[in-house]
Formats: C-alpha cells, sequence, structure tokens
C-alpha cells in the first residue's frame, strides 16, 4: 500500500546525500578511454597504413588517408553529442548530431555512382574485400564491448524520455569512434568498400544495441 | 528580493543535490499541489494521488539529471510528462491535453505554469509529427483558425485539411498510448 505523502516526503528527505549531477564530461572521458584504447589495439597489432606513418606525405599527397578517420571522429563525436543531450528527462537531440552518417552514406554512394559512372563495376571494385572481416569484427566487437561497459559507468544514471533512442546514438558514437581508429590502419579508400564493410558493421552495432534495448 | 517560484525551486533542488535535506524537503511540500493540479488537469480522473507519489519517487531517484545550470521547470514538467505516460500506457486511461492552452494568458497567481508547461507538451507532441502535419493541427487547433483559412495557408483542400488534422490528432493520441477503443467511443 502507498504511504501518505507526508510520510513519503520524510522518508526520502531522511538521511539525504549529495548527488553528483550527470555530466557530459563522464561520457566524453568514457569515449576517450574507448578511442584510446581502441587505438592502442588497431595500431598495436594490425598497424598504422604506411602512408600515415609519414605525417608530411599524408598531409600534401594522400589527404584522405587523414580524412577517413577524422571523418568516421565527427560521426562519432556527433553522435555522442546527441546520447549527452537525450540523457535528462527534458532532453532532446538536435538533427544535425545524427547528419554525419547520412552525410558519409550518401558521399560514398555518390563516389560509387561517379566511380561505377565512369569506369563500369569491375573498375569501381577493383581493390577487392582484403580485411573486411578484421575491419568489420573490429567495429562490432570493440562497440558492443564498449556498451556492456558503459551502461552501469553512465547509461543506467541517465533518465531519459527516449532510452532506446538513446542506446542507439551511445552505440552510433562508439562503433563510429571504433571505424575511426580502424581507418588509421585501413588502406581501403574505395567508396565500395565503406559501403559494404564499414557502414554494415556500424549497421550491426545498432541492430544489435537496438536488440539489447528493445 | 525575493524569487519567483520557479527560481526558488531551481535553488531548492540545487541545495538538495548538495544534499540539504530542508530546502529539499521544502520543494518537494511544494511539488505537490503542484503535481496534482499538472494530473488532474490531463486525467479525466480523481484518482491522481499514487501518480504524484510515483513522479515525487522518481524525482528523489532521478536528481542527479536535474542540470543544475538549467531551469527547473522544464525538468520536472518532463518527468512529471513520462509518469503520466506510463500511467496512461499502464492503465490506458485518458489524456487531456487542451491544444488551446497555449493562448492562455500567464497568470502570476498561478506562476504561469499550465500555460507554460502545456505549451511544452505540445510542442513535444507536435514535434513527432511530420512539419506539415504539425502545422496544420497548430493553425486549426491551437490558433483556432478555420478549415479554409487553414486550407487558404497551406495550399491544402478543406478536405485535406481535415484529413490531415484527423490523422493527426490520431496518431498524438497513439503515441501516449491511449488505447484505440478508448477514444473510438467519444
Amino acid at each position: 500500500m502507498v504511504k501518505p505523502p507526508r510520510d513519503l516526503i520524510e522518508r526520502l528527505t531522511e538521511d539525504l546525500r549529495p548527488v553528483k549531477p550527470l555530466s557530459a564530461w563522464r561520457l566524453l572521458g568514457l569515449a576517450l578511454v574507448f578511442a584510446a584504447v581502441t587505438l592502442i589495439w588497431v595500431l598495436g597489432i594490425y598497424g598504422m597504413r604506411p602512408e600515415l606513418s609519414d605525417i608530411e606525405a599524408a598531409l600534401t599527397q594522400t589527404r584522405f588517408a587523414l580524412f577517413k578517420p577524422l571523418l568516421w571522429g565527427w560521426a562519432g563525436l556527433s553522435a555522442l553529442h546527441a546520447a549527452n543531450a537525450l540523457s535528462r528527462p527534458e532532453g532532446r537531440c538536435h538533427w544535425s548530431d545524427l547528419a554525419p552518417l547520412p552525410l558519409i552514406l550518401i558521399s560514398q554512394a555518390t563516389g560509387l555512382w561517379w566511380a561505377v559512372a565512369h569506369g563500369g563495376w569491375t573498375a569501381a571494385l577493383k581493390g577487392g574485400f582484403g580485411g573486411a572481416t578484421l575491419c568489420g569484427l573490429t567495429i562490432i566487437v570493440s562497440a558492443c564491448v564498449a556498451m556492456r561497459l558503459i551502461t552501469p559507468l553512465w547509461l543506467n544514471r541517465t533518465a531519459s524520455s527516449q532510452p532506446r533512442l538513446l542506446r542507439l546514438t551511445a552505440a552510433l558514437g562508439f562503433a563510429t569512434l571504433a571505424a575511426a581508429a580502424y581507418a588509421l590502419h585501413c588502406p581501403m579508400d574505395q567508396p565500395y568498400y565503406t559501403l559494404s564493410v564499414y557502414l554494415p558493421a556500424v549497421g550491426m552495432v545498432l541492430l544489435i544495441e537496438g536488440w539489447q534495448g528493445r | 528580493m525575493s524569487l519567483s517560484q520557479p527560481d526558488l525551486w531551481q535553488q531548492q533542488m540545487r541545495a538538495a543535490q548538495r544534499g540539504e535535506a530542508e530546502p529539499y524537503r521544502a520543494l518537494l511540500t511544494a511539488l505537490r499541489p503542484w503535481l496534482s493540479a499538472y494530473f488532474r488537469r490531463r486525467l479525466q480522473s480523481p484518482d491522481t494521488e499514487d501518480l504524484i507519489q510515483i513522479t515525487l519517487v522518481a524525482v528523489h531517484e532521478k536528481r542527479h539529471t536535474y542540470d543544475p545550470t538549467a531551469p527547473f521547470m522544464p525538468w520536472i514538467a518532463a518527468v512529471a510528462r513520462h509518469k503520466l505516460i506510463d500511467h496512461v500506457r499502464k492503465y490506458g486511461r485518458y489524456v487531456h491535453v487542451e491544444l488551446n492552452e497555449m493562448n492562455e494568458p500567464v497568470d502570476e497567481a498561478s506562476l504561469g505554469l499550465p500555460a507554460t508547461i502545456a505549451r511544452r507538451d505540445i510542442q513535444v507532441l507536435l514535434s513527432q509529427l511530420p512539419v506539415d502535419q504539425a502545422r496544420v493541427i497548430r493553425l486549426h487547433k491551437v490558433e483556432e483558425l478555420s478549415l479554409e483559412d487553414v486550407s487558404r495557408l497551406t495550399g491544402k483542400s478543406v478536405a485535406a485539411v481535415k484529413v490531415i488534422v484527423h490523422r493527426g490528432l490520431k496518431k498524438l493520441r497513439d503515441s501516449v498510448g491511449v488505447p484505440r477503443k478508448v477514444y473510438e467511443d467519444e
């Protein structure tokens, strides 16, 4: 039976303890730790792509080698910004925080269309699918492990009005940060590779986390 | 200089986060009648006491999610709204949100809260609809324009406006979990 209100208020206020307000810094800190661990994993075990070993050459000759990890990193930080905005009861995320992923999809699809239009499918798919399994597994495993870890450390402390969207934006953030880390190793810059390996891996993380948060 | 009620509640909530029991007790005591008015206005049932208590417990359990630099009223309104929606989903009660509450003048004696909170509720509800549909409902139901005026402003036929309003309101009812039979019976 529910107790009368006066008793309830007394019960809630007795032994009141200070609480730390939910902070964006906590999520950012967890994301930085995740990024650092993933970078150590990718660069320590797989190694950095050769063009990036010489940063001067990367800046002048193969800018896309830097652009790819930066693009994924931007997508990751934007998604985590959205997750932070959604973490409070009155919170809502801005559409621009979730825009990077569709932008990547559209730009890569356009790139593939252009490549096919100018050289046919054979030329567009010339690079093959080397490292696809490794890329997919790195993104999926690291993002899912990160989600298991941040659930008690951060997710359970939130009070979102859209808990499933919150979970999905956090998962998107960690999956795209993992993609950014892997992109420092991966020499496959062709649009078809992003469309058929990176994006499905990110999509798989979203499916798994969407199912977890149902 | 005395503080307005929202400012006072904001200060009391900040103090509660620091672990100060007295301001917290004052806040919860002051929230009771406010929540009571909030729920009675929306729930066509006198039985709101359980809901008030559930909301007070939620305020206590989730007090760390209040951002001390942000206004307090949107936070408490969101907590109350979620508890109301949970309640409606659980018991299939009817929720009453007057769309024209938005136009009520701000009443200092009642802290201006019903109008501002209703405005926020309506914004939240309408944001779930496509932009065009939300605009038509806002023009017809909130700004009280006639179907003909809405038709002229939006470039849609009167029949199309009618259909958009009907479907939009149905979608809004579904979104807060009101069982189909409850509103179809009306």
